[in-house]
């Protein structure tokens, strides 16, 4: 168990961040070859990350991690991947799916929720390295 | 939470006058001496005030505090509509806002007083640990009992205003306070810490915002780019002017810290050139603070 600091949450949310302008360059890039409503959805999945990493800077300090369930360290994992499928991937629709879980994960650490913050980083991984189809 | 530890303040005012000041004045000669002092006044204690005077400037910026709630304000102005900056979360930041000056305004009263405790000059003194007072009752860091209790032992006797007696003041002054000064100054730190991230993600939206604006609106791409140069300006100067801060209040911290340490345990001299190095640095920093472009 440990209590999150307000160092901690600046590092944590630098990594969002990250991931927040990856989605606003692939916006920029993506500009007059994807459809409206994809263009509206990467802006509405970049605002609620936006949103989101705000509240984990008013909310989260002091907020217990379980290192049992979920470490800081899984929570940075879970986010550089992200981080690097938001940059590599085409797809836009796997995109927005990515930029979902990241924001469920800041949501379950801001609200302190456990295990939340363990399936969220699953879900993150699962986003970032879906099982092929068979 | 008290923010100063009044309880720590153990020192009788009668005792300490009894054993360490009017023993040393029962010869005529000594109230000559004693004049001559108070007309010429104590310049090897000039780094320590020159350290509480810096301190106190740094601790003075308002920007930081200012901004708080403004910068919530400012990324709904870029179009944003979260949660975060709903009426509820700018009116909180209003209210951090204003513990945080309050806090800054104590730490800032606290210098002055630690400086003019120093100075050559000892007419203002008692209303500078009158201002401390009102601060730290203001921002509810003390009640009024306690703070009428604290003014009691600070204020200054002039009469006896030895370089020997300011000492005495002055160890009790910086050992009295250290622990407040360094968990005020490091709660101050991590308010400014959050307020330098959140700049900077301001900066992000921003920039995002800009690049969108110049998607949708190629014809107006040179308004839309002295704007936002503008802009740009603006958050990088908030941005530094609060590193600023957060530097000039970990340097104050680790300076009195130092100070604490060692106070009446060396020779007055090392205390100085203690108080000379930190208040060097605390100029460093007042110095580099920008003024913010005007906004278009």
């Amino acid at each position: 168990m440990r209590t999150i600091t307000v160092d901690d949450v600046i590092e944590l949310a630098t990594k969002f961040k990250e991931s927040e302008a990856a989605l606003s360059q692939y916006w920029v890039r993506n500009y007059g070859t994807l459809p409206d409503d994809d263009l509206a959805s990467l802006v509405a999945a970049e605002n609620d990350l936006h949103d989101n990493i705000q509240e984990l800077m008013t909310n989260a300090v002091g907020k217990i991690l379980d290192d049992a369930q979920a470490s800081l360290n899984d929570i940075k994992r879970a986010t550089a991947a992200a981080n690097d499928a938001i940059k590599t991937v085409t797809e836009v629709k796997k995109i927005i799916t990515i930029a979902t879980s990241l924001v469920t994960l800041v949501a379950a650490i801001y609200t302190g929720n456990l295990v939340g913050i363990s399936t969220a980083i699953t879900d993150v991984f699962d986003a970032t390295n879906p099982a092929p189809a068979v | 939470v008290p923010f100063f530890p009044y309880s720590l303040v153990k020192t009788n005012t009668a005792s300490y006058f009894l054993h360490n000041v009017s023993c040393k004045f029962s010869h005529s000669w000594s109230l000559a001496a004693l004049a001559l002092v108070v007309v010429t006044g104590c310049s090897d204690l000039k780094p320590v005030a020159d350290f509480g005077k810096n301190a106190s400037g740094i601790a003075a910026y308002t920007g930081v505090s200012q901004d708080y709630p403004a910068s919530l304000l400012r990324l709904k102005q870029y179009g944003f509509t979260g949660k975060s900056v709903s009426p509820e979360r700018i009116a909180k930041r209003a209210q951090d806002a204003k513990r945080l000056s309050e806090a800054q305004n104590a730490l800032a009263a606290y210098a002055k007083a630690l400086g003019g405790l120093t100075a050559d000059d000892l007419t203002n003194y008692d209303k500078q640990i009158d201002a401390l007072n009102k601060a730290v009752t203001d921002g509810k860091f003390a009640t009024t009992a306690q703070t009428a209790g604290y003014a009691k032992l600070t204020k200054f006797a002039a009469q006896f205003a030895t370089d020997a007696y300011r000492r005495e003041k002055l160890k009790h002054l910086i050992v009295t306070y250290n622990p407040a000064v360094q968990k005020a100054t490091t709660q101050l730190g991590d308010v400014v810490k959050v307020y330098v991230f959140a700049v900077g993600d301001e900066q992000a939206y921003w920039a995002s915002a800009v690049e969108r604006a110049r998607k949708h609106n190629p014809t107006m791409l040179p308004i839309i780019n002295v704007i936002a140069a503008n802009q740009d300006q603006m958050l990088k100067t908030k941005q530094n002017n609060a590193k600023d801060l957060g530097n000039g209040l970990q340097i104050f911290a680790r300076g009195h810290q130092e100070l604490a340490k060692n106070i009446g345990k060396v020779d007055f001299k090392v205390t100085a050139s203690i108080a000379q190095k930190y208040a060097d640095q605390l100029r460093a920093i007042l110095s580099s603070f920008t003024n913010l472009p005007t906004p278009l």
